[in-house]
């Protein structure tokens, strides 16, 4: 290759990655605004009434943790439904579909993990009215078809000798099903926190039937309020400190997520080892 | 008994989708008529169409989209030809803050996207500032995707463009792109269902109004939008909020449907 060639491709791929540099920076930019602005009126008096529990912005009361309470509990609560009927699903998907049923439920899956989160909102809305299982079967809705999408991409990544040996030395549906969730543990637990974060940054259909109030102790029947649904609710009207506190709000969601994230990527770095 | 107790749950999805497919149909069967599709809202949209609705969200999505693609190619060319040559810390950190970037939620992105375009830039509500929002929150999902599809090929043909002598410009522009084709294609039309479902990032940013814009300057409420705000804001739009529910719950389909013909793949024993 001649000199002017191999310099030209050099300042391309420069080009290049300066042109795709950019989303991994706004994404570091993002998290360093949400920092920034919120720390801009961070005061020891203020900082002590942050982690007080009781929100009231009006009052200029800002405590954050019933908040994180509500935001933490309606995504745990969540999680066990998720993996008892999601594994099975992936399962049935995978191992036991024939053809036809694969398609059918391929497009299901999708098409639930497509659903545009105000349109499972309004729908869980109607049925169930406003309160924290709203809430949780809000984000069953939006959570477990992702998880099984997951764990089925585990599954078909699994190498197909494991599951012609198992059955050419005689074992049944039930000791298949084990030795692969053995195989699969990993990505599983993976899966989960992925579902986690998803769970934290619900806002929008959360909003229509989590019923706003925060609260230390939600019980089933009465009403949450998570991070992200303070955001959506309070943008328009808040003012001052009311608003930097917000992007405080914002950076202890992506906090919570970013989380999830470390803890996911490790999961997944041993599954490859 | 585990096939059968795994199919019923695998049903239960099924009924589900069914369950609210139905019920938002029968919710706003009373909503839809001949010229819903065509015609404009009026009083608050408590009266006539989703006309310019269903314009500000294709214009919306489609502007994102094209902005957001070439970044996204742009960051998956960096990472599979430039930073695998690189520290392992400095791809971690890369993968890091893409998947971070996905997971960050809409409604932060919403907030940065007020913040900085609809104020910090004097966009205010306007179209621009909503595509721009939604295009910075797009770049992650396509970034993931494009890599996925590149990676999945890339070893072996990455190799065999070596031997060839080939170039790192050829071997991906001419070699791994056209190869990965239906894996972007599959990505862009995950971000594209993505981007018709957001509300969170618009509602602050791309601003509520039901008419036709003039220019990208103008304010525009997209269908998810248009669905939030007459569920929470608008007395009596509860039922029209099913109708454009269900005309959004009928592009997810559709969208849906596109993406099973341009992935269909069998998998079993």
């Amino acid at each position: 290759m001649s000199l002017l060639a191999r310099r030209s491709e050099f300042f391309f791929w420069c080009f290049i990655t300066t042109i795709g540099g950019i989303i991994p920076i706004s994404v570091g930019g993002l998290i360093v605004y949400l920092f920034a602005e919120g720390s801009s009126i961070i005061t020891w008096d203020l900082f002590s009434r942050i982690l007080s529990n009781s929100w009231f912005p009006a009052d200029e009361e800002f405590g954050i943790l019933p908040l994180i309470v509500g935001t933490i509990t309606s995504a745990a609560a969540v999680l066990p439904l998720v993996v008892c009927l999601g594994i099975p699903s992936a399962l049935y998907f995978v191992l036991f579909a024939n053809e036809r049923a694969q398609t059918i439920f391929s497009m299901v899956v999708g098409t639930l993990s497509g659903l545009p989160s105000v349109v499972v909102g309004i729908f869980v809305m109607e049925v169930t009215g406003i309160n924290f299982t709203s809430a949780v079967i809000v984000l069953f809705l939006l959570v477990a078809p992702q998880f099984i999408l997951m764990v089925a991409t585990s599954l078909f990544q699994l190498h197909k000798g494991l599951l012609i040996s198992a059955k050419a030395l005689g074992l049944g549906d039930f000791g298949i099903t084990v030795l692969i969730l053995r195989q699969i543990s990993l990505p599983v637990f993976g899966a989960m926190l992925v579902s986690l974060g998803r769970g934290f940054g619900e806002a929008v259909a959360l909003t229509f039937v989590a019923g706003n109030v925060a609260t230390m102790m939600p019980d089933w029947s009465g009403p949450i309020r998570t991070l992200t649904t303070t955001i959506v609710l309070e943008l328009d009207f808040a003012t001052g400190a009311h608003y930097s506190i917000l992007h405080i709000v914002a950076l202890s969601v992506t906090l919570l997520i970013a989380v999830t994230v470390i803890l996911s990527g490790i999961f997944s770095r041993r599954n490859n080892q | 008994m585990i096939r059968i107790i795994c199919m019923c749950c695998a049903l239960l999805f099924l009924g589900l989708i069914l369950a609210i497919g139905f019920d938002l149909y029968t919710e706003a069967a009373d909503v839809f008529y001949d010229g819903y599709l065509t015609d404009k809202p009026s009083d608050l949209g408590t009266k006539g169409g989703i006309a310019p609705i269903i314009l500000n969200t294709f214009i919306i999505v489609g502007l994102a989209i094209a902005i957001a693609f070439p970044f996204s190619l742009a960051a998956a060319a960096t990472y599979t030809m430039v930073l695998k040559s690189q520290p392992t810390t400095l791809q971690r950190l890369f993968i890091f803050l893409i998947d971070l970037g996905i997971g960050i939620p809409r409604i932060v992105w919403g907030l940065a996207g007020a913040a900085i375009f609809s104020g910090l830039f004097g966009l205010g509500f306007s179209i621009i500032s909503g595509v721009l929002t939604l295009a910075l929150l797009l770049s992650p999902i396509l970034t993931f995707g494009f890599i996925a599809g590149i990676e999945s090929l890339e070893k072996q043909l990455k190799i065999q463009c070596q031997v060839l002598g080939l170039t790192d410009l050829v071997t991906f522009w001419m070699q791994l792109i056209p190869s990965a084709k239906s894996a972007l294609l599959t990505t862009t039309l995950i971000a594209v269902g993505r981007g018709f479902g957001d509300a969170a990032a618009l509602l602050f940013t791309s601003g509520i109004a039901s008419r036709i814009p003039s220019s990208i300057l103008d304010p525009a409420a997209t269908l998810s939008v248009w669905v939030f705000q007459l569920t929470t804001a608008i007395p009596g739009g509860e039922k029209r909020a099913f109708a454009a529910a269900f005309i959004l719950f009928t592009i997810t389909l559709i969208i849906q449907g596109c993406l099973s013909i341009s992935n269909k793949k069998r998998f079993s024993l």
